[in-house]
């Protein structure tokens, strides 16, 4: 932008009566900053005279922003009480001033809100409310889904099979790969952490016994159901948010089926049906991670790590972990298809759905297995 | 004719907008700008403060409309501007195109199926049919056109029924 001077877009000249301005020049959003600081400068260092006329005849250029200006400059002017006549207006800008000059009588009122203390609780409140609601949602979509399943029983044929058999597919069969490489390197890590450490004691068969109680009790189960929650539950929130948005569910309402039969219903119970298979798998990948490090690290031969697990483990802990594994999948499904079904018309309410859904699983998912923990141990598994 | 895909508020959206092509303009210059555009589309501040999700949808057309007028073009391009309005916003809508086509000196490029609008607020027509353009001029040419497409496009039930309205309105 090449700096003009101001002078040649705003020219002053003052006498007794009053002051005449000259507009000249162009009058557009390229010098609309240039305008600006004009025109601030001229009310700021002048003392209000009795009469100003501007006489638009030079005006070369002008567009909105220039209008806008001259509008602000007049009303500025009478607001202080000055005489202020306009001259010289060609036919071209004499409409667009007309509409310009009437539009900018409006104010934006800053609707910016102030922090005080009694906001902060105000917000604390909403939060504690909100949480409440989507505590009361959770249990309210398990009881749909708890009637849904009883209509189902009721009248098979209304069962959505085929749906059901694809979600298995999806988020059982396809996520296996990743499931046994994540769980593999939980496992490796595991043994390699405990040969390290134990070995300053002596206690290198000890590892074995960490590695099949730790992957078949604990990690194994929540590993796999934080990887489900994040990659699965997160799924299910942002498809059935998007047909939310486009009000595909109200449609299915609409032709009498029941969203959560036709849609709910097959997601969760592929979850549960995938997630403890998942589990196993991972947990089997997980001891062969084991066994790889104590061989290939520890100086362990398989022979001996499989000895020493059949003593370190019994099936009770294998039941431990895979009991919980049904219950942390209907979390995560119930969590996912409450978050999907409560996404409003935005895009950003997608996205905050879909944050909220794995996160609310993966920390249900956590608490469920602290509770699990409580419970195994008060009844001696 | 979507304001925003992004749920920043309406008002500031398009300032925004703005601010981004004039960086060196002040933010409070820059916001009584936008509200002007906002009122010369007939949007008080208020409504202008709204999210795109809150707006109705004659407002959120007007709001892409500010929008586009943000930074003074001289040709607009609008895509079906009336489409999915109620017949009262929808006249409202071609009269404020025209309105502002009018004061502010603008060329208006607008695509569209509806036969008031054609009727009304253009100026010259060009009609497109399997992939050609098959008529320019006029609404006057578009009648009197001999093209089967066109033909049946304005002189069937519905462009009768709108052109003898109208016709009965302007006497």
């Amino acid at each position: 932008m090449t700096a003009i001077p101001s002078q040649s877009l705003l020219h002053v000249t003052t006498d007794a009566g009053g002051a005449q301005l000259i507009a000249a020049g162009d009058w557009t959003a390229p010098n609309a900053l240039l305008l600006d600081q004009t025109i601030k400068a001229f009310l700021v260092a002048t003392p209000p005279p009795q009469a100003v006329s501007v006489d638009l005849a030079n005006i070369a250029e002008l567009d909105t922003f220039g209008a806008w200006h001259l509008a602000n400059l007049v009303r500025e002017l009478r607001s202080r009480g000055t005489e202020t006549g306009i001259s010289g207006v060609n036919d071209r800008f004499a409409d667009m001033l007309a509409l310009v000059g009437k539009a900018s009588e409006e104010r934006v009122v800053s609707t910016e809100r102030r922090w005080t203390p009694a906001a902060t609780l105000e917000a604390v409140g909403r939060a504690t409310v909100e949480a409440w609601q989507s505590f009361q949602l959770l249990l309210n979509m398990l009881g749909a889904i708890c009637a849904a399943i009883w209509r189902t029983i009721r009248n098979p044929s209304t069962f959505r099979f085929t749906s059901a058999v694809h979600h298995i597919d999806r988020v059982g069969f396809q996520a296996i790969p990743i499931i046994l490489l994540i769980t593999f390197l939980i496992g490796c890590i595991i043994a390699q952490q405990g040969f390290f450490h134990f070995r300053k004691f002596g206690a290198d068969d000890y590892v074995v016994d960490m590695v099949g109680i730790l992957v078949l009790r604990e990690i194994g189960v929540l590993i796999v159901a934080i990887m489900v929650a994040g990659r699965s539950g997160s799924s299910y929130t942002a498809e059935l948010g998007s047909m939310k948005m486009r009000e595909e569910i109200d449609a299915l309402r609409t032709m009498g089926f029941d969203p959560i039969q036709v849609l709910v219903l097959p997601r969760v119970l592929a979850l549960v049906i995938a997630l403890p298979i998942l589990t196993f798998l991972g947990s089997m990948s997980a001891l062969y991670g084991g066994e790889l490090v104590a061989w290939l690290y520890g100086g362990m031969s398989p022979d001996i790590f499989v000895a020493r697990l059949k003593d370190a483990i019994s099936i009770t802990h294998f039941k431990v972990g895979m009991i919980k594994a049904p219950f942390m999948a209907l979390i995560i499904g119930v969590v996912a298809c409450t978050e999907g079904m409560r996404v409003g018309g935005s895009a950003e309410s997608l996205g905050i759905r879909t944050t909220a859904s794995v996160v609310t699983a993966i920390f249900l998912v956590i608490v469920l297995d602290g509770l699990f923990a409580i419970f195994f141990a008060s009844i001696g598994m | 004719m979507k304001p925003s895909a992004t749920p920043c508020k309406a008002a500031m959206a398009f300032c925004s907008s703005m601010a981004r092509c004039f960086q060196h303009l002040p933010e409070d210059l820059l916001t009584d700008i936008a509200a002007t555009k906002l009122a010369m589309v007939g949007l008080s501040p208020k409504e202008g403060a709204k999210l795109p999700s809150e707006l109705s949808g004659g407002m959120t057309k007007r709001v892409a409309l500010a929008r586009a007028l943000a930074l003074d073009p001289e040709l607009v391009f609008l895509d079906e501007p009336t489409s999915g309005l109620d017949p009262i916003s929808a006249g409202e809508f071609d009269s404020l195109i025209r309105t502002l086509q009018q004061t502010l000196g603008l060329t208006v490029f607008m695509v569209t199926h509806d036969l008031n609008s054609l009727h009304t607020v253009c100026d010259r027509i060009a009609v497109l049919a399997q992939g050609k353009i098959v008529a320019d001029g006029t609404i006057d040419d578009m009648l009197t056109s001999d093209h089967p497409w066109v033909k049946s496009y304005f002189r069937g039930p519905r462009g009768q029924l709108i052109a003898k309205r109208l016709e009965h309105a302007s006497v």
